[in-house]
């Protein structure tokens, strides 16, 4: 083998030593502060009483933007992964994410939704099968948040709120970009291993960018303004934290 | 030393990576069976080369297409409202029969030529042939299963798991492949055999009021009916007052804009003597009926087509000649081709006298 191949093979086994320091991470639902749990009740802006028993979202186009110490103020971004996780938080295997982000990071950027192209090109398999119940049948587009819930305040059957939030065609484009910084310690030697949490505050639902009550909205069941303004909302569900 | 161990297996791992890529790739699979194109018609808009016609393929869609087990309990197969000799539309139903005594909000249309269609139902809400069983197969008022029974279902079954590895090389069942092999049937259902399209190819001639009913035709409907396929698949308002039943506001449910109120697709005039009741939701018993629509009874509101401000006069004179060539786009091949027949059974050349039940 010629002397320069063995010595970028040697390079670049290095360098993937070098970033080695890496967190794991994992979603972790909360109402407000306190940790979700269905079997509580919580009350949201309006003062309406809810019970929250489930709530799905689709993730993809996980990145992250990491500051080059040796080049002066240049940033990079690194794919994270190119796939769609199908985050369930009432299902703890699903919360946590099967990659790492380098410890170097400084923001954490992935998509709320799934998009355009799985959405025309007919049936996907995986955690984008429609047999996975997240996809309306009746018109073409993956429902890419759920929340369901009760609440004294719904004028529904059942007392039953419950919200799909879809649609990936301008100007109802459910899609969300969330972009995350990462706490100031994170790159420090002795967090470098530490894993990151996505708090995800479930009370965003209801008040984000805009105002939702039950009383009003109790159900959204396709793609158009109330989707956007719950995808508005929870676009604003997620914040990083370092343990 | 265990460096030059991790380039081998490096070097390795990439080898054989490209080895699995040069594979030809469709190695112990069915033999590929191309739609075959009408003269003269567009290129067809389905991507075959993600789902390649086969002989298996096909034959496994029609399965499907006419399995009752589909359905939650047993009773209703696609088959059951889209009928062969109603050009698979549900024949002589407005509206059509669903699970437990219930109706469909819509009149199930003729299916034919879907390989030329870019998005389906009458408001276009599903954008892609292999998606659409899903919506009856999941709605209520159709078939009223879950996705997730109807795989386990076919997985349990002593036919499908070998019928699926006849047509994709291997046994896997699952929604994509379900959708794909009804796709395959659904493709092959191509009707370009009428008299019209003889005539078009010079092998045959209209009698006179066919030819003045051509003529009336083009001046006066060929703008949304499109010759070849009859539609040009757009949507418009045609003046249909709101069905206060049913509440369906068409195109405008899908994109949310007020410009899309009660716009509903060009429906194709194909093999139309055969495919009544006609409109989105079967209000019209017969042509004649749609013929009164058009000079007389339509409503014109504030998004009527441009075409039709003015409502569309026609003479019964020309109605009479547009009768006459409207007859000569039923493709009576098509409606007895017994390759679209249930499995076992042939095409009755005679439609029942009275389906209703
Ligand atoms: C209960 C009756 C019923 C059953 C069962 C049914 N359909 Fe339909 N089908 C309809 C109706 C009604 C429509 C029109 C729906 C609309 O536009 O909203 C339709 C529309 C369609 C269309 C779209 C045609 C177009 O031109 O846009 C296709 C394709 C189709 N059906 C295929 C199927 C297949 C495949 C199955 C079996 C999995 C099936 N149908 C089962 C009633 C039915
Ligand atoms: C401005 C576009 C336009 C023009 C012009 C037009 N049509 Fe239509 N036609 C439509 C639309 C849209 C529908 C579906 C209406 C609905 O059900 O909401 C339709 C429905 C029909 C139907 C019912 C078909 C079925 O299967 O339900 C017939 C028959 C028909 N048209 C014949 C004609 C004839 C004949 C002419 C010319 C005299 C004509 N149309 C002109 C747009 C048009």
């Amino acid at each position: 083998m010629p002397a320069y191949k063995a010595i970028f093979l040697f390079g670049v086994l290095f360098a993937a030593m070098a970033v080695k320091a890496q967190h794991s991470i994992e979603f972790n639902p909360l109402y407000g502060t306190a940790r979700w749990n269905p079997d509580s009740i919580y009350t949201n802006f309006a003062g309406e009483n809810v019970q929250i028993n489930k709530c799905l979202f689709y993730t993809s186009g996980w990145k992250a933007i990491i500051n080059q110490q040796n080049k002066k103020g240049q940033t990079d971004t690194v794919i994270l992964s190119n796939a769609h996780y199908l985050i369930d938080l009432s299902e703890p295997k699903s919360l946590k994410l099967p990659f790492t982000v380098p410890a170097r990071a400084t923001q954490l950027i992935f998509t709320l939704g799934v998009d355009s192209i799985k959405n025309t090109t007919g049936i996907q398999t995986g955690v984008l099968d429609p047999a996975r119940g997240m996809f309306w049948t009746w018109r073409t587009g993956y429902i890419m948040a759920r929340m369901q819930g009760t609440s004294p305040s719904a004028n529904t059957a059942g007392k039953r709120f419950s919200y799909d939030v879809g649609g990936f065609e301008s100007p109802y484009n459910a899609v969300r970009t969330i972009t995350l910084h990462l706490p100031e310690t994170t790159g420090s030697d002795n967090h470098a291993k530490n894993p990151l949490y996505i708090q995800t505050d479930l009370s965003k639902w209801f008040q984000g960018k805009h105002t939702i009550s039950i009383a009003q909205t109790p159900n959204c069941h396709n793609a158009g303004k109330l989707a956007m303004q719950l995808a508005d909302n929870y676009q604003q569900l997620f914040q990083l934290i370092l343990y | 030393m265990k460096k030059a161990g991790i380039i081998l297996f490096l070097v390795v791992f990439v080898l054989s990576a490209l080895g699995f890529m040069e594979q030809p790739e469709r190695k112990g699979l069915p033999k590929q069976q191309p739609l075959i194109v009408p003269k003269g018609w567009p290129k067809p808009l389905y991507d075959f080369s993600k789902n390649p016609l086969t002989a298996e393929g096909i034959e496994l869609g029609r399965q499907l297409f006419y399995e009752q087990q589909l359905s939650r309990d047993g009773s209703i197969s696609c088959g059951t409202c889209h009928q062969q000799f109603g050009a698979f539309n549900n024949y002589d139903h407005p509206l059509s029969h669903g699970l437990d005594n219930s109706l469909t909000t819509r009149n199930a249309p003729g299916l034919f030529n879907l390989a030329w269609q870019k998005s389906f139902m009458w408001d276009g809400g599903i954008n892609h042939l292999d998606l659409q069983p899903l919506a009856p197969l999941t709605a209520h008022n159709e078939m009223g299963e879950s996705i997730e029974n109807i795989i386990s279902k076919l997985k349990k079954s002593k036919t499908y798991p070998r019928l699926f590895k006849a047509a994709f090389g291997d046994p896997t069942i699952n929604t994509q492949r379900l959708g794909k092999a009804l796709s395959q049937f659904l493709l092959t259902m191509v009707s370009s055999n009428s008299k019209y399209d003889r005539v078009m190819q010079g092998a045959d001639s209209f009698n006179l009021p066919e030819k003045l009913g051509y003529a009336i035709f083009k001046s006066k409907c060929s703008s949304c009916h499109t010759e070849p396929l009859f539609t040009d698949f757009s949507y418009r308002n045609t003046g249909m007052p709101l069905e206060p039943f049913l509440q369906d506001m068409g195109r405008m449910t899908i994109t949310q804009d007020p410009a899309d109120s009660l716009k509903f697709k060009v429906p194709s005039l194909r093999n139309v003597m055969v495919t009544f009741p006609y409109g989105h939701d079967g209000r019209f018993f017969s042509l004649s009926n749609v013929f009164e629509h058009y000079r007389n009874n339509m409503q014109v509101m504030g998004n009527t087509d441009a075409l039709l401000k003015n409502k569309l006069p026609l003479s019964n004179y020309e109605i009479g000649q547009l009768k006459a060539f409207l007859q000569t786009l039923t493709d009576s091949v098509f409606l007895q081709n017994p390759r679209f027949a249930a499995p076992g059974t042939s095409p009755s050349a005679t439609q029942p006298l009275d389906l209703h039940n």
